[in-house]
């Protein structure tokens, strides 16, 4: 159901290098948090509907160790779509958004005055594109060479995907978000889903906006 | 928001002879950047009748007539525009000392199979029984049409007509290959790179046109068929054959987009009768041509029908005047001596 719980994420502190590998020591006294994507956007060109038939369930795990922050994401993925080669392929995606400089902001991409900062992964991409948005149909990769610092691990596997997005806690630039110990942030989650399902832009299914603790 | 010009083209179907010159020249001046346009060809010729470029465009509809506008379907690059291949030249040739044995060219990858395609697989098949046998050729660009169906598609804002002469263009950096300009434009004239993973399209030579110079299609062609211009110059040939003569239709009119590249219908020989004699009908029947071109997206078939046979009276009306030695301004047009003659830009 949309808004009924916000979910709290807390990314722990784990002293020392965090490899990017799942089975790196580091997540296993990570709390996992499993968060509900239930907001669904149906898009066809330019037209949006909105329609709340869907949950999506994503577990979440976040850490830090002082310098770089990593999310740990894993879902349920019936097939995986890593490819947009051809006119018809469409590949599964995920999102983070965050106010960039304001404590809250519009979900949908934020707004003009309350621009947001976006990570993207897409199964296709040699590496997550960090993004930000100033309202519906203006995200952008940022253009600045430092802000695409972003590196990342996926795997698709017996009907899962996991994924984990590693970045400098430190704003490359004002392009980012800077992720300080003992802050709470507002950041939300998107995923589509490719191959058939054919989702992109619009067309996709989000979280509320959760809350995230640097701890 | 409306544009303040809006550029046209006319094609003369009478003068078009198959040569893929425009193809080429659009080809090697555009779309040979990268692995991700090997498959584009912003202009293409294809055979009439005939499947077309992407193989079966007209049926895959497009934003004008589809009830659900995600089921339009996206054609693939091997089975929809063919498969890019490349041919053993430098063995053929012995240009780089080559293979003594070959001696015949040969594709890569093979073309075969029920799959295999490509842009004017269907060269000169047409239809019809010998000795009434037909075809003619179609030379086709984006329509950088007055209600592009391609800007509205786009969530983005990305697709735009620019204001200066109503030419259509995908803002590269903006694109993010959502591909839902492919499906809203029935004519299938937007490409997407796999390379570069966005939308591609003709840019009527912009830069050309900046110059002013025409569009490389229509300078390079060898049958000289394309007229250039702006539609609110009434010296254009352009605004003199469209507007004033009316005897260039538009492609698929009923799809709604009011597209800005016009035809003149292709005249052709007399059928024969079964002892060998010449008919009165004209080889490519009347109503072959009512498909495809006619001027308001609201006529019917019959209505085209007529307005095309029209047309043939008009321009033979003028030869005859050229013939017995009159002055004809259409014939004028029709015979372009320069560049000038023929782009108005």
């Amino acid at each position: 159901m949309a808004g009924s719980t916000v979910a709290e994420i807390e990314a722990a502190y784990v002293p020392g290098i965090i490899a990017l590998d799942p089975e790196d020591p580091a997540w296993q006294n990570v709390t996992e948090t499993a968060v509900v994507f239930s907001r669904r956007l149906n898009e066809v060109g330019a037209r949006i509907t909105f329609a709340s038939d869907e949950n999506r369930i994503v577990r979440v795990k976040a850490a830090h160790n002082g310098i770089d922050v990593f999310f740990f994401f894993k879902w349920i993925a019936a097939t995986e779509n890593s490819s947009v080669d051809d006119y018809p392929l469409f590949a599964d995606a995920f999102a983070i958004e965050i106010p960039l400089f304001t404590e809250e902001s519009f979900l949908w991409m934020g707004a003009m005055d309350k621009p947001v900062n976006i990570i993207f992964w897409r199964a296709d991409l040699s590496k997550p594109e960090n993004i930000v948005g100033g309202g519906m149909g203006t995200v952008q990769e940022s253009p600045d060479a430092a802000s695409q610092n972003i590196r990342h691990y996926q795997r698709w596997a017996d009907g899962e995907w996991r994924v984990i997005i590693a970045r400098p806690m430190s704003a490359a630039s004002e392009n980012q978000v800077s992720f300080l110990r003992g802050k709470s942030y507002r950041i939300a989650f998107a995923n589509w889903k490719g191959g058939v399902y054919a989702e992109r832009g619009g067309h996709k299914i989000v979280s509320e906006w959760e809350i995230l603790s640097i701890k | 928001m409306p544009v303040k010009r809006q550029i046209r083209m006319v094609a003369d179907l009478n003068k078009c002879l198959g040569c893929h010159t425009c193809t080429m020249a659009c080809k090697t001046m555009w779309t040979d950047r990268n692995k991700g346009q090997m498959h584009m060809y912003w202009n293409n010729v294809e055979t009439r009748p005939g499947k077309g470029y992407p193989k079966d465009w007209e049926t895959q509809g497009g934003w004008f007539n589809a009830q659900d506008k995600s089921a339009i379907p996206l054609p693939g690059i091997n089975q929809g525009y063919g498969a890019p291949w490349e041919y053993n030249y430098e063995d053929v040739m012995k240009t780089k000392g080559g293979d003594a044995k070959a001696s015949v060219l040969v594709p890569s990858p093979e073309h075969s199979g029920k799959d295999a395609y490509a842009s004017n697989w269907d060269e000169d098949v047409g239809e019809g029984t010998f000795p009434n046998t037909f075809y003619f050729y179609l030379p086709r660009i984006c329509n950088h049409c007055t209600d592009p169906p391609c800007v509205d598609a786009c969530p983005r804002q990305a697709v735009y007509k620019r204001e200066e002469d109503g030419i259509v263009l995908v803002e590269q950096a903006r694109c993010r290959g959502y591909r839902y300009c492919i499906k809203g434009c029935p004519y299938k004239k937007i490409y997407y790179n796999p390379e570069e993973k966005i939308a591609q399209k003709c840019i009527f030579c912009y830069p050309r046109i900046e110059q002013p110079l025409g569009t490389f299609c229509a300078t390079q062609c060898v049958g000289r068929i394309h007229h250039v211009g702006y539609a609110d110059d009434v010296n254009s040939g352009v605004y003199k054959l469209i507007d004033k003569w009316k005897v260039a239709l538009r492609l698929h009119p009923e799809y709604k987009t009011e597209p800005n590249v016009f035809y003149i219908p292709p005249l052709s020989p007399a059928t024969y009768s079964p002892e060998g004699a010449l008919g009165d009908n004209q080889r490519i029947p009347v109503e072959v041509l009512a498909k495809l071109f006619g001027d308001t997206p609201d006529q019917t078939l019959d209505q085209r029908a007529s307005r095309i046979l029209e047309i043939f009276g008009i321009l033979q009306a003028e030869r005859e005047k050229v013939a017995k030695g009159e002055h004809s301004e259409l014939i004028d047009i029709l015979i372009p001596h320069s560049e000038a003659d023929r782009i108005q830009v």
